[in-house]
């Protein structure tokens, strides 16, 4: 893992910020309807907080597979 | 047709409650913004972030046109990724319903077979083309935005096309999803299958409108002349969706 980050600090942010501003914002709307769900549904689901993690650090591909599968798998009463 | 309308409501309030039209729409959205933008920035990119000193790209090379942008988001983020995720999105179509229990619930009513398999067709149909419309759209003011016009007329006539190849998709995994009773191995053996279409209708161009993926030659000539392409390949797609559906409900029928 690259934990590097000093090529960050030499990035000239203000030519790349066009490209970012959408992507970012529509993926921070993602995360937030995706958090909100998990909120939720949190005493529920199957493992919250491995799916908190998910969430949280894949980009675009977590909440997704929240969605799709996380918030479906709901615990048992016989599993606790 | 009363009961197919009240099946086709059931599964898109099922499908409102899951956020499935926010999240398939920002999916695409982002798939569709992606490829324009690295298209137009690549050489700042390159510079700020590659990390690699004195890389830089052929200042003569020829400017890539609209239609070829917008063709490169469709068949490298729409048909791969896009397919991906969407054919995930479809895998509970029937089996979760047969897990649940509630297709024995609704074929011991008086509602037909047809009219069951035909509700979860055209749903599942109109929600993946709700969010890939606004991918396209999204997709397509940008490249316009970045890299000039190219005529509206062509676009409709594209996601027309574009979305008969998206009803076969649906109609595969219904038909698989008879078969196999898990659901992960009904998403993992459509997403095989349509990849193998799509990777022989991209290596064999002869014989290839008998395929259903060769509609998307005929797509993609609309937008640009380039691609080999032949009507049949229209007929053919269409063909394969209503084989598939007879199929289907010939075999649950017989269950």
């Amino acid at each position: 893992m690259n934990i590097d980050i000093a090529p960050l600090l030499e990035i000239d942010w203000l030519q790349l910020l066009p490209l970012i501003i959408p992507i970012l914002f529509l993926n921070v709307l993602l995360i937030g309807i995706t958090l909100l769900d998990w909120y939720k549904r949190k005493n529920q689901i199957v493992l919250p907080y491995m799916w908190l993690l998910i969430i949280v650090s894949m980009q675009m591909i977590g909440p997704i597979l929240y969605l799709m599968v996380g918030r479906r798998n709901v615990r048992h009463d016989y599993d606790s | 047709m009363n009961n197919l309308a009240i099946l086709i409501r059931v599964e898109l309030t099922e499908a409102a409650k899951e956020y499935k039209y926010v999240w398939l729409t920002i999916f695409f959205i982002i798939l569709g913004l992606t490829q324009p933008l690295i298209n137009m920035y690549l050489e700042i990119i390159l510079q700020q972030l590659g990390g690699t000193f004195g890389v830089m790209l052929d200042p003569n090379k020829p400017s890539p046109t609209s239609n070829e942008i917008f063709l490169s988001t469709i068949s490298g983020q729409f048909n791969q990724i896009g397919l991906v995720i969407l054919i995930i999105s479809f895998m509970s179509l029937i089996a979760a319903d047969r897990e649940n229990g509630m297709q024995d619930f609704i074929l011991t009513r008086p509602v037909s077979i047809y009219s069951y398999v035909y509700a979860k067709l055209i749903a599942h149909w109109l929600i993946s083309m709700f969010s890939i419309l606004f991918g396209i759209l999204i997709s397509y003011f940008y490249t316009v935005y970045l890299f000039g016009s190219f005529s509206l007329l062509k676009l409709i006539s594209f996601s027309f096309l574009y979305s008969l190849w998206i009803l076969y998709l649906v109609s595969l995994v219904i038909v698989i999803s008879i078969y196999i009773k898990h659901q992960v191995l009904i998403a993992v053996s459509t997403i095989g299958i349509t990849f193998v279409l799509l990777f022989i209708n991209n290596f064999n161009p002869t014989f290839s409108y008998l395929l259903p993926s060769s509609i998307l030659n005929v797509a993609a000539h609309q937008i640009s002349d380039a691609h080999d392409f032949h009507h049949l390949s229209v007929v053919s797609c269409l063909l394969f969706t209503i084989s598939h559906l007879v199929w289907a409900t010939m075999k649950l029928k017989r269950i």
